[in-house]
């Protein structure tokens, strides 16, 4: 069997500017070979955040303070787990149904990590259905981490983390009827949801549990928001754990984040601006304006 | 060592995966293939330990004579039957039991290679699926109910937006209107809508990128067990 090619040997496309600036460092130094031009501007962006990621981190373990705006859904976690201990009822965590090589599942059982030495401080019962058996052996896992962080091994109980089905509406009926024959106090569904999302939360609320719900799938949020108590959303979600612990390592990502966001706001009204100007003038590119409004000259060709 | 071993392959792992994204060499396509055939493994391994889950609680509730005992009893009846009748299927596949019509197999249900299961699925799992599937129309009927109710500013501009968007749907809507809701629906959905969910996806992304970096890069460590 012949081994396939080496780095070196094999030819990188390239398209726009960004390409003819590749081609030149590819004659300088054959790095094109090494890096798929078409992706070279995600590359930068992560390399970017990465390092941003890196100075808050060690500004952050320096002392300084990292401020994180309340999120009412978060606060409401604790607010859900404790009305349930009052009610003597249990807390049902739904990690959504994706398998655990998706973002959101995995963390998500950061969060049941929390949720669990939550609800093991206050001696609740904990019940977790999942879709995907792996993601159960992550579950399983995250709730005996959140006993032990809470000093409670012995409220960890193996037969609460239940696998009910890998299909889709078997596993969003076995979830409902748990919810409709156990009658959790607190509903806590946070993860990756699709068509089911709003099977669990209107039955959730048929039931009179406190509902707090989080996604990253936008399609999926306007259920949640109609059927729930508190919802996170998009961004908000992902901070959770940074959120709950306060830990600096975690905050540091929030800040570099947040810094991102302000550049890309910066870049979307410069190009929004550039776009209307060069709006009237069919042919003419954000480039050319650009390069008119600072005096520079487009290939010797002057302004036209 | 139960934390170091596998905080470092997840960090090698994550990062070849990310090196293969990047690079067109056909190494590093290799390296992800070969990843992604390993996990395919372990997925596979794993179903077993979900129905291992699921029969021992089963059972545990059927001798502690649980309420939902009869329930269990049906689900085990149903998963171990499946399971029997595919195995059955197979086996009279390899042995020819039945032997063959016209170059097909006959199978315990009817010509085919899996006639039987495949019946199964269609006359009772796809119409249970489907039912539930079509709860969802009287959901959304309830949750928008309640959703709607002017009760504040917010609340009231969006029972005004679902108005407009439920009148631009039908045709009735355009009619009585004479084709203003349509067009306020499609500035709703690209204008407003479109960029609220933009706005989204750009936070959301970036909370992926930072939530992929801190456990590719060994910093977020609270998924793995102590």
């Amino acid at each position: 069997m012949s081994l396939p090619p080496l780095p070196g040997q094999v030819a990188a496309s390239h398209a726009g500017a960004a390409g003819r600036v590749w081609e030149w460092m590819d004659g300088w130094a054959g790095l094109a070979a090494w890096i798929d031009t078409d992706k070279l501007p995600t590359l930068v962006a992560i390399v970017v955040f990465g390092a941003l990621m890196f100075v808050y981190q060690r500004r952050a373990k320096r002392g300084q303070e990292i401020t994180i705006r309340r999120i009412a859904g978060l606060d409401a976690m604790d607010e859900a787990i404790g009305r349930a201990t009052e009610m003597g009822r249990p807390v049902l965590y739904v990690p959504g149904i994706d398998e655990i090589k998706e973002i959101q599942t995995i963390y998500s059982m950061m969060i049941l990590r929390h949720v669990a030495r939550k609800t093991a401080e206050y001696g609740t019962d904990l019940i977790v259905p999942v879709r995907d058996s792996i993601v159960m052996t992550f579950a399983e896992e995250a709730v005996k981490g959140g006993c032990l962080d809470a000093g409670r091994p012995d409220a960890f109980v193996k037969d609460n983390i239940r696998y009910l089905s890998n299909e889709q509406f078997a596993y969003c009926a076995g979830v409902a009827g748990i919810m409709a024959r156990e009658r959790p106090a607190a509903n806590i569904m946070l993860g990756m949801f699709f068509a089911e999302s709003l099977i669990l939360a209107e039955t959730g609320f048929l039931s009179g549990a406190i509902q707090v719900a989080g996604t990253a799938k936008q399609h999926q949020l306007p259920f949640f928001v109609a059927a729930c108590d508190y919802t996170i959303m998009g961004e908000e979600y992902f901070a959770v754990t940074a959120y709950l612990t306060r830990e600096p390592n975690l905050l540091a990502t929030i800040r570099a984040g947040d810094v991102i966001k302000i550049a890309a706001i910066v870049l979307l009204v410069l190009g929004i601006g550039l776009a209307t100007v060069s709006a009237g003038e069919p042919g003419i590119q954000w480039v050319d304006v650009m390069r008119r409004s600072l005096g520079v000259s487009a290939g010797g060709g002057g302004d036209a | 060592m139960k934390r170091e071993i596998p905080i470092a392959l997840t960090v090698l792992c994550g990062l070849a995966i990310v090196w293969s994204f990047f690079t067109p060499s056909p190494y590093a396509d290799a390296v992800n293939s070969e990843l992604n055939t390993w996990a395919l493994v372990f997925f596979s391994v794993a179903f077993l330990l979900g129905i291992g889950n699921l029969v021992r609680i089963s059972l545990k509730q059927i001798a502690a004579g649980h309420a939902d005992a009869v329930f269990k009893v049906v689900l085990l009846v149903v998963l171990f039957g499946y399971l029997g009748v595919g195995l059955l299927e197979i086996h009279q596949q390899r042995l020819g039991l039945f032997g063959s019509s016209e170059g097909r197999v006959v199978g315990l249900g009817g010509h085919g290679e899996r006639a039987l299961r495949d019946w199964i699925y269609r006359k009772s799992f796809v119409p249970l699926q489907a039912t539930m599937f079509s709860l969802l129309a009287f959901y959304i009927a309830s949750a928008a109910f309640r959703a709607f109710r002017a009760r504040s500013l917010e609340s009231t501009l969006l029972l005004a937006a679902g108005t407009i968007v439920m009148l631009g749907q039908v045709p009735l809507g355009d009619q009585l209107t004479g084709g203003l809701a349509s067009r306020a629906l499609a500035f709703l959905m690209v204008h407003v809508n479109g960029a609220g969910q933009t706005a989204i996806i750009i936070g959301a992304t970036l909370g992926v990128l930072a939530t992929g970096l801190r456990i590719v890069l060994g910093i977020e460590r609270s998924y793995l067990s102590d």
